[in-house]
């Protein structure tokens, strides 16, 4: 590498190194650090990659089109998981599960493992540990392996929990195909979920819990990553996190009467003033089924509802050095045919289902409403001000460079590598999703200079991505606060971050074995 | 001033990402349009939109 193309790659690198810097040296948010990340992008791609305030202009709507595609999800997600948890549905979930196994590694298992994936499914954002860690501290386990066991366990679901957010991000920035991205995707997430599986259980009771455990986590990670495996690559994506931890939760059912987990002690009786049950609480989510299916599967539906799109043309521009971006349309919206969409079809059945049957308090529009945009409007702030940032640099080749850099150094060793920047990317945004934004074309356009296959060094990518849920601050912070542990945040973190070092190391080597082996 | 923005925070994030969405679709069409001195301003518009997004975001 020549001096200039150093200090050039240097200038590349330095709204990343903005953001890193500002949220991990500084602790701050994803707003404040990708706005300060904009900032510096602006100034770098100006002074040193000859963007012109038109390049500027357009690459800021191209980032609110790419961020309108996820936020649509985020919101819709949000939406449908206050509806149904304010009914009291979560609650009846949980205690339904409890009934399953009196068995503590199961608990562990179905609790953290099945039922946070479930959540994150569902919603995400770091309502899995929320929700889990207390009810995992009410079951007597500790509060550091409360907060710790859900955080490490989720991970694998993180890509296409949420419905597909991240996937979506992903395939947003980088324009490939659900179709040629899932299998990858869907194969490194599902021998992570094994990984994640052993390591949760390792942490409550260390190695004999790993072998009391191994039966169970085969046979329920054989069904959920098979499930999740066959969503995705069937286009359904969006159901893949959601589809696999149900299917999951049956797999406990089954696993729980395997001879080492049987019950032998009283099982907990059935409480009689439970407003709801089990089949209710799970109600709203065979609605969200029913109406993904039909919108995904159907094809007048899916044609009928995808009529109406959100483009718009963007003209070929150059920077001043000599950079083309080539004319074309920027990020398609189908309003009513989206993910989003659907979810918020699904959130509004479920809750005129919920009215009827009396579950809700007094005026539950309002509370659900405000309560989705509390948890909202953060998210959306990180996650706007890093998707236009990337934009920037994107638009100004800065991507592109820090691309071919990274290629020069790594080369043939490079998808060992992929999901440590995944990893990176989550621990510094708390996202899967923001990690895929500022990541997701730098590692496309790095495996196409070296010649490696695109779909495996991104299923690095998001992988990592997904990993590095259980080392965000942010998701810890949230998750301790919730079992008393607010302010001790420490233990828990050196726990999972042992353990994502480690997972995230074996599936770079997933990566690499794959590329070795010459498979694309 | 800092009292302002701690009292205040939730509201005036909204705010910022209302702006951060809105002012895009004027950059966009000021882009097409060929207007150097209406698109500049707007870019420190938006400029000032995230400086206030460091302060509350």
């Amino acid at each position: 590498m020549t001096d200039y193309f150093l200090v050039q790659w240097i200038f590349a690198f330095s709204p990343i190194a903005v953001v890193l810097i500002l949220m991990i040296g500084f602790n701050w948010g994803g707003g404040r650090a990708g706005a300060a990340g904009w900032f510096t992008a602006v100034i770098a791609s100006m002074a040193f990659f000859g963007a012109t305030p038109k390049l500027l202009a357009l690459a800021q709507m191209k980032g609110i089109l790419l961020s309108i595609n996820v936020l649509y999800i985020i919101w819709m997600a949000l939406l449908l998981y206050h509806v149904v948890n304010e009914s009291g549905a979560i609650k009846a979930i949980g205690r339904g599960i409890e009934r399953f196994s009196q068995d503590k590694s199961i608990q562990l298992l179905i609790f953290g493992w099945v039922f946070a994936s479930f959540l994150q499914g569902v919603a995400g954002y770091g309502v899995p540990i929320a929700v889990v860690a207390p009810l995992l501290a009410a079951l007597g386990f500790n509060p550091v392996v409360a907060v710790a066991v859900p955080a490490i366990a989720h991970c694998w679901s993180v890509t296409f929990g949420s419905m597909g957010a991240s996937f979506q991000a992903l395939m947003a920035v980088t324009g490939l195909s659900a179709g040629y991205l899932a299998h990858w995707s869907a194969l490194t997430l599902g021998f992570s979920a094994f990984l994640c599986a052993f390591a949760s259980v390792h942490v409550y009771g260390g190695w004999k819990m790993v072998r009391h455990s191994g039966p169970a986590v085969l046979l329920i990670g054989t069904v959920m990553v098979v499930t999740q495996y066959a969503l995705a690559v069937s286009g359904m994506w969006t159901l893949g996190g959601f589809g696999a931890s149900l299917t999951g939760m049956g797999a406990c059912i089954l696993a729980a009467r395997l001879k080492p987990y049987r019950n032998t002690g009283p099982v907990p009786p059935v409480d009689g003033r439970d407003p709801m049950t089990f089949g209710w609480a799970l109600a709203a989510y065979g609605i969200l089924i029913a109406t993904v299916s039909l919108g995904v599967l159907v094809p007048p539906i899916k044609a009928y509802l995808g009529q109406f799109k959100l483009a718009l043309y963007f003209p070929e521009i150059k920077t001043l050095n000599g950079w083309v971006v080539p004319a074309g349309y920027g990020q398609k919206i189908k309003v009513f045919g989206h993910g989003g969409a659907l979810l918020g079809y699904a959130s509004a059945l479920a809750f005129l289902l919920y009215r009827v049957k009396g579950f809700y308090g007094s005026a539950p529009i309002r509370t659900i409403l405000n309560k989705t945009v509390k948890s909202g409007v953060p998210t959306s702030v990180g996650i706007v001000t890093m998707v236009c940032f990337a934009l920037i640099m994107d638009q100004a080749g800065m991507t592109y460079l820090l691309a071919q850099g990274v290629s020069k150094l790594f080369g043939a060793t490079y998808p060992f590598f992929a999901p440590w920047i995944g990893l990176l990317g989550a621990f510094m945004t708390g996202s899967n999703t923001n990690s895929n934004v500022v990541f997701g074309v730098l590692q496309m356009k790095t495996a196409e200079l070296a010649g490696l296959s695109a779909a495996i060094i991104l299923a690095g990518q998001t992988t990592g991505g997904a990993l590095g849920s259980m080392i965000a601050p942010a998701k810890i912070i949230v998750g301790c606060s919730t079992v008393g542990l607010g302010g001790k945040e420490a233990p828990v973190l050196r726990a999972t971050l042992k353990y994502g070092l480690i997972i995230t190391a074996l599936v770079g080597l997933f990566g690499l074995g794959a590329v070795m082996l010459g498979l694309k | 001033m800092t009292q302002f923005f701690s009292k205040h925070g939730a509201a005036l994030r909204a705010f910022c990402l209302l702006l951060m969405m809105l002012i895009p679709f004027l950059l966009y069409f000021t882009a097409l349009s060929d207007n150097a001195l209406m698109l500049n301003a707007l870019l420190v518009l938006i400029g000032g939109v995230m400086a206030l997004t460091m302060k509350v975001g």
